[in-house]
């Protein structure tokens, strides 16, 4: 037999005071009364047994110091060997994924209920156990190591929070299992409700138990939100949303988007039972922003009634027309493009603007400027091509359906009056071409360089009064600016992702050329935790996060400037053009399905029953029953 | 202890008393003797000897028979008030904490018999006791003498300490009736906490022809102690000790002896036709001088 707290055996002490009172409690103390007469008379008629009365106040400290023995043999709480031998090694796993946030019927939710199991595991256990606490929302954490001390776990589990994450169950076993070092001595705990996929996979074997909380909840979530930037339209954009319905009856309900706050679309809809509904919205929006689109129905879990996506800002497009005989057609369809901010020189600039182009009419220099160049009606050669005689007759007989440039553009056919051949170098694209064979517009793309050259006179033909023209200009904008209709990914709780960061590679790319110290790149989710972000192959990984909402990601100090503002109450004050954000959505079929997708047996027997408490338990019960019986018997003064 | 408040609530009692009994009180009372009154009360046969002046000539001339005429004698009423100042009279001893104490409880209550005896115009005494008569207030006629009655109380203790002396209401009683210049209304004021009993010295008196009437006093810890586990209990009047150890069981046995005691001192009282009055000192004086008026009221 050990003893877990030997240094308890000085407490033992306090039977001297003991001792002490109880002598000075036989002292009698003295009590005048008016008369002797009736005392005498009630002591005289029932005189006490004599041996009794001797032993009686033994008898009341002899119970005393029994008591204080046992309360303190309690207190150094002795292990029996054989305890020790078969003391257990406990893993709690316990799920706080966004499903354990759903309230049950009593008004609590499924993470309060599997709490309170763990608590209750917690009181079962015995001496030597050794017990760990993990979590399986979002990520598997070890939140308390293997530890004998259970008021440590008692209170690591009312700190836990329920996550927005998906459940990582099997994640969290694995890691329990490398966790214990005894296999024969394990068991894992699992508490959850087992929203997940395939949780018939987990096999109750000898070394886990599971614990289902919670039951059958009817939910609609959003499962998926995205967000992509017209093609055709330079503002245009378009949101696809998918609602499916988890629950056994009909929904119906308005689907309601938001941009940046602003009422975009509301659509009612109707859910079958077990079915979905895709959406899909078509809006203008040059400025961007976040875009929500939100359920309004009352079902079991909450958060996933509502996604968000990121919709990019569309910035205004810089375009220097070069011309010396103004174009009113020309002027009017670059105009007409939406964000185009045109302006009109006859100086050739040596460069075109970093975020626009160079639009040269009737214009050659020897030397084109650097960057983005549309060349129409050129009048000589240039590094690029080379004029070749005028076409008698042209008629565009082939265009180039992979093109980016022709899109949505019908030129077959068309004729083209004083267009002259182009001849350029086999880097580049031919766009169209005659039934010769004879390239009257073609591209070319050098490194940073992109250029578009269309050899015919808008004036004599037809072609700016077709619909094609404009099209064929909005996609030499999309195209000089690489505008393939960027699709914004939201991410997904508890998703390790790796993101593409224009930011982050210019920073990158600007420290190696400095040969200074890079920024530290962090990310931080709708809580305001930051995170550091690591270096991926092609940008940045961020995640998991925890929270659904906007997570930013940009420099450490920046981010920590918004978290501190946003604990100011004051986020708008704070520059975050720096910072680049990313939606972050549960969208997760499994986790907004609360139906249990499998009977699994709830409660361990193992944990419950008296017999397994501690001695320490039936010591301190005896020695109760002791003094009570001593106070009982004494100090109420049953036996005299 | 006597002061003006006292004094006036003497006075009301005296009042009540006065409309509670209407002419029938102490005084007021005709005695049992007859003799030389005005009050014609019968006749009887003449006895040679008799005074000829009470010859009823009228019958002697109508039926030739020799009667003598009796009167109704009437006389004040002695009223004896035999107060107890025993040490057990003094609960300042065993109930330091009481609001008022047994003896200066009974103090009171004596002054106002006292006073409505006089305010009456009947004769009163008071006599102080133990063991032995310890002072007396000899007989006092007239309201005159309220405050001389008064200023006797106050000046009255109970026996020191270092007397040792246990009351004998026996031996009190004897020399009591032996002292009594006539015989009268005995009003005894004790806690009857006599060693050698309550029943002797009241029979003693009645004996002697005195109208005894019991005014019994305790405090309301002596029928309910609050003792509990082992103590010494010291007898205040002859400090004599007892080693006990008191149970629950054991008070409410006490409790049922003392019930006991005043229920045998009422079926006394009722026996003899005595009235018997029982107060705790918990209850202020006049309710139980109204009480006893109730009583003696409803009787007669």
């Amino acid at each position: 037999m050990n003893l877990v707290s030997p240094i308890h055996w000085w407490w033992l002490l306090l039977a001297l005071p003991i001792i002490l009172f109880y002598i000075l409690r036989t002292r009698l103390r003295k009590q005048p009364v008016a008369t002797l007469l009736f005392w005498v008379k009630l002591f005289d008629e029932k005189r006490q047994r004599s041996l009794w009365n001797r032993l009686r106040h033994w008898a009341s400290l002899l119970l005393q110091l029994a008591f204080l023995g046992l309360v303190v043999t309690a207190l150094v709480d002795p292990l029996w060997s054989g305890q020790r031998e078969n003391a257990r090694q406990v893993v709690i796993v316990l799920d706080n994924s966004a499903s354990m946030q759903t309230t049950t019927t009593d008004g609590t939710t499924r993470f309060e209920a599997a709490c309170e199991s763990a608590m209750e595991i917690l009181s079962g256990l015995r001496d030597g156990d050794e017990i760990a606490l993990m979590t399986a929302g979002s990520t598997e954490r070890v939140v308390v190591g293997m530890t004998d001390f259970a008021p440590a776990i008692r209170d690591a589990i009312r700190e836990i929070d329920v996550t927005d994450g998906p459940t990582r169950v099997r994640e969290a076993i694995d890691t329990a299992r490398r966790l214990t070092r005894s296999p024969d001595r394990r068991e894992i705990v699992v508490i959850s409700d087992f929203c997940f996929d395939a949780p018939e996979l987990l096999d109750p074997s000898k070394d886990l138990r599971l614990v289902a909380i919670g039951q059958s909840v009817e939910n609609a979530a959003i499962t998926s939100l995205a967000v992509r930037r017209s093609l055709v339209d330079p503002i245009g954009y378009s949101a696809l949303v998918v609602v499916k319905n988890f629950g056994e009856s009909n929904v119906e309900c308005r689907l309601t988007f938001q941009l940046d706050g602003a009422l975009v679309d509301v659509i009612p809809i109707q859910i079958p039972a077990g079915g979905t509904v895709q959406k899909t919205i078509v809006k203008a929006s040059a400025d961007g922003g976040i875009l929500s689109a939100q359920i309004r129905h009352d079902d079991g879990l909450a958060i996933d009634n509502q996604a968000l996506a990121v919709l990019p800002r569309r910035p205004p497009i810089e375009v220097v027309l070069v011309t010396d005989e103004p174009s009113v057609y020309l002027e009017s369809v670059l105009k007409a493009i939406p964000l185009v901010d045109l302006s009109t020189t006859s100086e050739v600039p040596e460069a075109a603007p970093e975020n626009g182009f160079v639009v040269l009419h009737r214009v050659a220099p020897a030397t084109l400027p650097t960057g983005r160049v549309l060349a129409i009606d050129p009048q000589s050669d240039s590094q690029w091509w080379k004029l070749g005689d005028e076409i008698t007759q042209a008629i565009v007989a082939k265009q180039d359906p992979e093109s980016p440039l022709l899109p949505h553009v019908q030129l077959l056919n068309v004729s083209l009056p004083g267009a002259r051949a182009l001849d350029v170098d086999s880097n580049a694209t031919p766009l169209l071409t005659d039934a010769s064979g004879a390239t009257l517009m073609a591209s070319v793309v050098r490194g940073e360089d992109r250029v578009v050259v269309l050899a015919t006179n808008l004036d004599d033909g037809d072609l700016p009064l077709r619909i094609a023209f404009p099209v064929l200009m909005t996609n030499a904008v999309n195209w000089f600016l690489h505008r393939t209709g960027e699709l914004q990914r939201a991410l997904g709780t508890g998703e390790l992702a790796e993101i593409s960061s224009a930011g982050y590679a210019r920073d990158q790319s600007s420290q190696n050329n400095e040969s200074s110290q890079s920024n530290e790149w962090a990310w931080m989710d709708a809580a305001d935790n930051i995170a550091p972000a690591t270096r991926g192959v092609n940008g940045l990984l961020v995640g998991p996060a925890d929270h659904v909402g906007i997570m930013h990601f940009g420099p450490r100090k920046q981010l920590q400037r918004l978290a501190d503002d946003a604990g100011d109450g004051d986020r708008g004050a704070i520059d975050t053009s720096e910072l680049e954000r990313v939606a972050v959505n549960l969208a997760s079929a499994s986790e907004s399905d609360l139906r249990p997708r499998v009977e699994i047996a709830s409660s361990d027997p193992a944990f419950a029953g008296s017999g397994r408490r501690s001695i320490w338990f039936y010591l301190t019960l005896v020695a109760l029953g002791l003094i009570v019986g001593e106070w009982f018997l004494y100090q109420r003064r049953i036996v005299g | 202890m006597f002061d003006s408040e006292f004094l006036k609530r003497l006075e009301y009692l005296s009042l009540l008393s006065k409309r509670v009994f209407k002419g029938q009180l102490l005084a007021q009372r005709r005695t049992k003797q007859t003799g030389g009154g005005v009050e014609f009360a019968d006749h009887r046969e003449y006895i040679h000897g008799d005074d000829l002046r009470y010859l009823d000539w009228n019958v002697y001339a109508r039926h030739g028979d020799l009667l003598l005429k009796r009167f109704q004698e009437e006389e004040d009423l002695h009223v004896y008030i035999l107060l107890d100042c025993s040490r057990s009279m003094n609960s300042r001893l065993t109930e330091p904490n009481l609001a008022i104490d047994k003896f200066t409880f009974a103090r009171q209550i004596t002054a106002a018999l006292a006073y409505i005896a006089l305010a009456d115009l009947d004769r009163v005494s008071i006599v102080g006791y133990d063991d032995r008569i310890r002072a007396t207030l000899p007989l006092m006629r007239g309201k005159d003498n309220v405050l001389s009655l008064l200023r006797f109380l106050e000046k009255l203790t109970t026996s020191p300490q270092e007397s040792n002396v246990s009351t004998n209401l026996v031996g009190v009683a004897s020399d009591f009736s032996r002292r009594a210049p006539r015989s009268g209304l005995v009003l005894i004021v004790s806690d009857l906490f006599d060693q050698s009993g309550f029943r002797a010295g009241i029979d003693v008196l009645r004996h002697r022809r005195f109208e005894p009437h019991v005014i019994q006093l305790h405090t309301p810890a002596e029928a309910h102690p609050n003792l509990l586990g082992d103590v010494e209990l010291n007898d205040v009047e002859s400090n004599s000790t007892r080693k006990v150890t008191i149970t629950e069981r054991k008070l409410k046995q006490y409790e049922e002896l003392f019930s006991t005691f005043l229920r045998e001192i009422e079926t006394y009282c009722r026996t003899y036709g005595l009235s018997y009055t029982r107060a705790t000192t918990d209850v202020p004086f006049d309710d139980v001088l109204l009480k006893m008026m109730r009583v003696a009221g409803a009787v007669s």
